[in-house]
């Protein structure tokens, strides 16, 4: 018994540790916008099988935080505003909207006929509730951060509510897309009830998510009657099941998955909407000097690595906007720094260290275009003495330390906006801001950043915010690399795969095909 | 009596310990729930607020208190991730887990038995030499690699069966079992073939034993005196070695359950360790360990039941 005994344990506690090294999450990723070419004859109804990588965290729509259950949310739950294809924000829950002149209240008219999935019509009371539970600091902070500027919600008749905010806020559209929910209803985690296209059936955990369609939608309907979002955790198993065909579509591919499916599926190619890079943290030797951080941008040459890593697919991005936020993104930034290891290596003897350096990157193990992008820099580097280790860990890890107790000298990862505004992309290089994992401290940056936000004329804001970017790229606060490519694999038997600036899966624009 | 008070509180005691190491595993690690659920988009106030509310700010000994007092009362907490009770999350996959590892030692069965009948029964002879070259095969290959096999083989070239397919028992009975028949093989094969080598020379053993040269030599046929003599003596260590197996075939469903896309014990293990949702992981943890020190006290019966020499 006592042997016996001793022989569970430490079985037990391998379990745990070979588990506790081999998992993690993969965050942080998304697609872009691409026309879709019609291949055979619409059908109306028919289901689809898709597959995720990881389980759904939360099923209410204010307390979901990972990208992945926002895509799947999407197409259940519904903002006054919602997201389109082109980037643009679209009257969804309201019909219509006005803005006053100092940006400081914001008017929603309703629109008529927007129903609830159980049923009942969609009140200016439920719009106030769901604003509200946004916005309550009774818990010490808002679910929404960016809500702690609302002053009041007020409802001004039946069809209209007026939110006013304590400052002036010319993007505060953009967070609106907040879903609504039925007044006072506390089922949300097990029952979500929503507006979207789609309306929640059952969930089974690690299993799956399924939808049906919403016969009463305001908008252009559905065309499928049933999707079945099918949790596929494991990557190496998403080809097997798409070729075995438990699941129809599945996204975020790498292009060698994608070359292995050229039987019965489609690829579409699109762009993640994320900014990936070396993100250097700037407080750290020898990192913290301005010539060492340029001269890793000489030395590393993204292009190189989107050939050795994609087959040359996705877009070469130089400071932290995506192509995928149009209105924000300036190409020139893309070839700021030409590929040229003379300079680097001047650049290093001037900053003190004419014989490179260690450097060591961290990256979450179980994301392998970031890993593979590390290993393509450290080749990359060692042409300029920099001496790289590369040290993976396990996502929750890199959460933990490099995310928040800033404790790395640098990392590969992809950084997404949660919404469609610039300053979702470059806030967080302010100095004081708390998702400023790199310290990045650069007064005339935050001054301009500053400017930017307060700009209540639209051109001008722009301009601010490009000039911004400029700084990111001009003080190379991190090396960046690229916006990925998305590639999703879609079955033969659909069509009608659209691809937004963010990250969400519409399923609404997904057909059968004869 | 006192030999179920003597197990009970070797069960109880195991029990305290695994929880604590699964406990302190939590503690070494880097990670941090309540960060885990608010992402990178939360500011520190509110992952800060969110510790202080999950209770994460006491001190660990106090945390493991106040768990075991909750769970020795039969209350095994909220997960953190699904905001659903333990209890019903991870009821949903304990059938799952429980009938892959059955059927997997049924599969045991079926194999080990014939096999070490027929080796034993034609000893030296072709028979013997052939199973015993596929045995020693089939034991150094481990059950995510014949997991990965079976999926080409069966799923993508012969089409026998839909790769990720898994169908839930609540849908259909029939399709979920036929489903569980690949993977409950994979994990029973290298256990089948350990069983046969070890059932094979436990039996010639016996089969050199003067009881049995005293049954042949009343005119037995060579066949009934191995079913109906050796076979029940021939088989005592094997049942040691088949309570280990079950107990070995629950670990390996971890892996099995992530090749074929079972969402099971295993599985809910993994993901619930990824994303630091302890109450989950502890559940799963004090489970698994509970059927295997049930598996223990059922094969120490089934010993005194067999041979009344020995003593528990």
């Amino acid at each position: 018994m006592k042997r016996r005994t001793m022989s569970i344990l430490v079985m037990l506690t391998m379990a745990v540790t070979i588990a506790l090294s081999g998992c993690s999450g993969d965050k942080g990723e998304q697609k872009s916008t691409t026309e879709n070419k019609l291949s055979g004859n619409p059908v109306e109804g028919g289901s689809i099988k898709v597959g995720i990588s990881q389980d759904l965290d939360s099923l209410d729509p204010h307390k979901a935080v990972a990208a992945g259950t926002k895509e799947v949310l999407f197409n259940i739950y519904e903002g006054l505003v919602k997201p389109d294809k082109d980037g643009n924000l679209v009257e969804a829950v309201a019909r219509s909207y006005s803005v006053s002149d100092d940006a400081k209240v914001y008017t929603f008219t309703l629109r008529d006929g927007v129903k609830f999935h159980n049923g009942n019509a969609v009140t200016a009371e439920d719009v106030k509730y769901s604003i509200d539970r946004c916005a309550d600091t009774s818990n010490g902070e808002p679910l929404v951060s960016a809500y702690s500027i609302i002053e009041s919600v007020n409802i001004l008749d039946e069809k209209t509510v007026e939110i006013r905010l304590t400052e002036s806020n010319t993007e505060f559209l953009a967070y609106m897309t907040t879903a609504i929910i039925p007044k006072d209803y506390d089922k949300l985690d097990t029952e979500p009830v929503g507006t979207g296209p789609f309306k929640y059936v059952s969930r089974s955990p690690q299993e799956n998510v399924i939808l049906e369609k919403n016969e009463d939608y305001w908008g252009e309907k559905a065309h499928l009657d049933k999707v079945e979002f099918k949790i596929v955790a494991d990557a190496d198993m998403l080809v097997t099941n798409l070729k075995g065909g438990s699941i129809d579509m599945a996204m975020r591919l790498t292009s060698s998955q994608a070359a292995e499916l050229t039987d019965g599926f489609h690829i579409e190619e699109g762009t993640m909407n994320l900014v990936q890079a070396l993100y250097l943290n700037n407080d750290v030797e020898p990192l913290n000097n301005e010539k060492v951080r340029q001269a890793l941008c000489y030395a590393v040459n993204p292009d190189e690595i989107m050939d050795m890593m994609a087959d040359g697919k996705g877009v070469r991005i130089g400071t932290s906007m995506y192509p995928g936020l149009k209105k924000y993104y300036d190409e020139e930034y893309a070839d700021y720094y030409a590929q040229d290891f003379e300079k680097a290596k001047e650049l290093l003897k001037e900053a003190g260290y004419p014989d490179g350096f260690d450097l060591e990157i961290t990256v979450s193990s179980a994301d392998q275009p970031h890993v593979d992008t590390a290993q393509v820099i450290a080749e990359e580097l060692k042409n300029i003495g920099v001496n790289v280790t590369i040290k993976p860990i396990e996502w929750e890890a890199w959460l933990e330390d490099v995310y928040a107790k800033r404790d790395y000298q640098s990392t590969v990862v992809g950084v997404d906006a949660s919404n469609l505004s610039a300053r979702a992309m470059l806030e967080r290089f302010t100095s004081d801001a708390s998702g400023n994992f790199i310290n990045f401290k650069d007064d005339e940056y935050d001054k301009v950043f500053k400017e930017a936000i307060a700009a209540t004329d639209e051109t001008e804001q722009i301009k601010l915010y490009k000039q911004a970017e400029g700084i990111l790229a001009e003080k190379a606060a991190n090396v960046y690399i690229q916006d990925l490519a998305n590639l999703v694999a879609v079955s033969n038997k659909y069509d009608g795969y659209t691809f937004y600036p963010l990250y969400v899966q519409d399923m609404s624009t997904i057909y059968m095909v004869e | 009596m006192k030999f179920v008070f003597r197990k009970l509180s070797g069960l109880i005691i195991a029990l305290l310990i695994v929880s604590m190491l699964a406990f302190l595993a939590f503690e070494v690690i880097p990670g941090d729930p309540a960060r885990s659920i608010l992402g990178t988009e939360a500011t520190e106030a509110k992952v800060q607020a969110l510790r202080e509310e999950m209770g994460l700010n006491r001190p660990l000994p106090q945390r493991y208190g106040l768990w075991l007092k909750d769970f020795a009362a039969g209350d095994m907490g909220m997960s953190y991730s699904y905001q659903v009770p333990v209890r019903e999350m991870i009821g949903d996959k304990i059938p799952i887990t429980i009938t892959l590892t059955l059927m997997g030692f049924f599969f045991i069965l079926l194999f080990s038995i014939p096999v070490s009948l027929l080796s034993v029964r034609y000893e030296n002879r072709f028979v013997d030499q052939f199973f015993l070259i596929l045995n020693q095969v089939t034991m150094s290959v481990p059950p995510f690699f014949v997991g990965i096999i079976f999926t080409v083989l069966f799923g993508l070239v012969f089409k026998l069966f839909t790769p990720g397919g898994y169908v839930s028992y609540t849908e259909s009975l029939t399709g979920f079992l036929g489903y569980l028949i690949l993977p409950s093989i994979a994990i029973a094969l290298p256990k089948a073939a350990m069983t046969t080598k070890l059932f094979r020379s436990s039996l010639i053993t016996e089969m050199r034993q003067d009881y049995v040269r005293t049954a042949m030599s009343r005119g037995n046929a060579p066949w009934r005196v191995l079913v109906h003599h050796a076979l029940k003596n021939g088989i005592l260590p094997v049942i040691t070695f088949l309570g280990m197996a079950i107990a070995d075939m629950i670990a390996n469903s971890i892996v099995i359950e992530q090749v074929f896309g079972i969402p099971g014990l295993g599985r809910t293990l993994i993901s619930s360790i990824s994303k630091r949702d302890y109450p989950v992981v502890e559940a799963v943890i004090v489970l698994i360990a509970v059927v295997i020190l049930v598996i223990n006290v059922i094969v120490d019966l089934l010993y005194r039941k067999l041979d009344k020499r020995i003593e528990i």
